[in-house]
């Protein structure tokens, strides 16, 4: 590999790392709350890509406004999933192996939905960005990579800012360490958990139009939550800068080895790197313990 | 006045009858005092009135309000705040972060403000931040803001504890044994506090705690609890010579 082109895949694997950071603390906010693994997580992903494919093709095709749309959208899909699915069986007091089982119902529905009704095609998003590259000598960089890392950034910036400063922010902390006491302070934990589904719902909205903006909406695009799943296990769970970290890492190794072993071997390189990283150390590189749930 | 009214309330834990009866009015700006054995019922009175769990008859008026159906947060708004027996402070805030999670949920604006940040919104967290730092000074506390509970000492756990029910204005305070694991010295300076920020703040307090000295030089009324049952109720020097008391605390030959 000359040093142009490590140096280029460099740039793309921190932009694709940026969207598994978004997917792995989207996973996280609900995992620190809740404690338990949030599959759902992949269908607002997956629902939020064709919602965005369909307001950019035929109501507003401008890019900023989609965008702010979808990202709302994801948010209000996030609240109204805790609603239906989870919150009935949080107030019966269901075993946390029950959030599972249903989380993951959720997403294969949605997936199922989608290929049924729209799994026969391809949708493109509307080209926003005419010029898809810049170049710069030999080198190339994608500007819908530039733009996805740039919006990954920013909107990860803005959550960490809301939840190390601002009252709703701490409410999530304190809740996150103790779900029962925060009540005692005045706190309505339903209302704390649906803004933690609402953060986490405006993450899977802009990862379902980052992805489709960069890739096609296919009804399996929700399936990249896996991504995130794995960064956020190994960034050690509960500790939302460590998923930021291991989704950067997984990106950059995943688009170096791509460019020196090919496509086909690396998820196998990856997948095998994981588990020899967990059996090393497996309370993720943050290296926070934490109780196992579901 | 009386700011809060039990009216014979009971909660059976299976077949288990944690309190049975129990009726107590609270006068404004009053020290009133549970004590009572161990496994006496006096934390699950408390729990009732905060509404951690539901009691299976009675009800409770706070305010000449009846707030037996209101769940545990409404009760914190409408003036209602407690320590615990076991202290509870979120070990992954700061001190400063501590005191924050307990303030200004009266006041709530919207998701939408939140979201754009409109000046009031900003103007609202620099109240709390300046609201969580003058409790966090009144206690003595000032040169712990930035640190995790975890680091400090206990009584210093205890003080954040009490100037974190401060922080949400109550008018009810509710102390679960505020003395336990604290030594002598510490338990002169804590009666010294709590006397002082009943006059500060014009509060009511309800003291449970097994500490006899704290509880008969602060509280000018003490009920007495025995498996769930209030044996008796007065003022400090006639519970000393009370002999149900005696009997409850010390047994037949006592």
């Amino acid at each position: 590999m000359n040093f142009n082109l490590i140096l280029q895949q460099l740039l793309n694997g921190i932009s694709l790392g940026g969207v598994y950071a978004l997917m792995a603390v989207g996973f996280g906010l609900i995992f620190n709350v809740l404690k338990f693994s949030n599959f759902s997580h992949g269908g607002v992903v997956t629902i939020s890509a064709y919602f965005g494919y369909f307001m950019s093709q035929y109501v507003f095709p401008n890019f900023v406004i989609t965008f702010i749309l979808t990202a709302i959208f994801g948010g209000f899909l996030g609240v109204l999933i805790e609603k239906l699915i989870f919150r009935p069986i949080r107030l019966k007091g269901a075993p946390l192996t029950l959030f599972l089982v249903n989380s993951i119902t959720a997403a294969m529905l949605v997936q199922q939905f989608f290929a049924v009704m729209w799994g026969d095609n391809y949708y493109p998003y509307p080209e926003f960005i005419k010029e898809t590259a810049i170049h710069m000598g030999e080198f190339t960089i994608s500007k819908i990579y530039l733009l996805m890392l740039s919006i990954s950034a920013f909107v990860l910036l803005v959550l960490g800012y809301i939840i190390k400063k601002t009252k709703i922010g701490i409410a999530l902390r304190a809740v996150s360490s103790d779900i029962r006491t925060p009540s005692l302070m005045g706190i309505n934990i339903d209302f704390v958990i649906s803004m933690a589904f609402f953060f986490a719902g405006v993450l899977g909205g802009v990862t379902g139009y980052l992805l489709g903006m960069a890739f096609t909406v296919d009804p399996f695009i929700g399936s990249m939550i896996i991504k995130g799943i794995v960064a956020a296990i190994i960034g050690g769970m509960g500790s939302l800068g460590g998923g930021v970290i291991a989704g950067l890492i997984l990106g950059v190794a995943e688009s170096l080895l791509i460019a020196e072993i090919g496509a086909s071997l690396t998820p196998i390189v990856v997948y095998a790197s994981i588990i020899l990283l967990l059996l090393i150390r497996p309370e993720g590189i943050s290296g926070k313990t934490y109780i196992v749930k579901a | 006045m009386s700011i809060l009214k039990i009216d014979s309330v009971s909660k059976y834990f299976g077949g288990v009858a944690a309190v049975v009866d129990f009726s107590m009015i609270q006068d404004e700006n009053e020290i009133t005092g549970i004590i009572g054995p161990n496994g006496a019922g006096k934390t699950t009175v408390f729990n009732l009135i905060t509404g951690v769990y539901s009691m299976d008859n009675g009800r409770i008026f706070f305010m000449n309000k009846d707030i037996t159906e209101s769940p545990a947060h409404k009760r914190t708004e409408a003036g209602i705040s407690r320590t615990f027996q076991n202290i509870r402070l979120f070990k992954n805030l700061n001190v400063l972060d501590n005191m924050k999670v307990a303030c200004g949920w009266k006041v709530r604006y919207s998701l939408w403000e939140e979201m754009i940040r409109l000046p009031r919104v900003i103007r609202e967290e620099r109240e709390i931040d300046e609201k969580a730092r003058h409790f966090l000074e009144y206690l003595g506390l000032t040169q712990y803001t930035d640190q995790k509970p975890n680091n400090l000492p206990y009584g210093i756990q205890r003080r954040l504890e009490l100037a974190r029910t401060l922080i949400a204005e109550p008018k009810l305070l509710l102390l679960d044994e505020p003395a336990a694991g604290l030594n002598p010295r510490e338990v002169v300076s804590l009666m010294g506090m709590i006397n002082k920020l009943q006059q500060d703040y014009k509060l009511s307090i309800i003291i449970v705690e097994h500490h006899m000295e704290l509880i008969m030089k602060i509280c000018s009324l003490i009920h007495v609890l025995d498996f769930g049952k209030k044996i008796a109720e007065g003022k400090p020097e006639d519970i000393k010579k009370n002999e149900l008391v005696l009997h409850a605390y010390l047994g037949d030959e006592g």
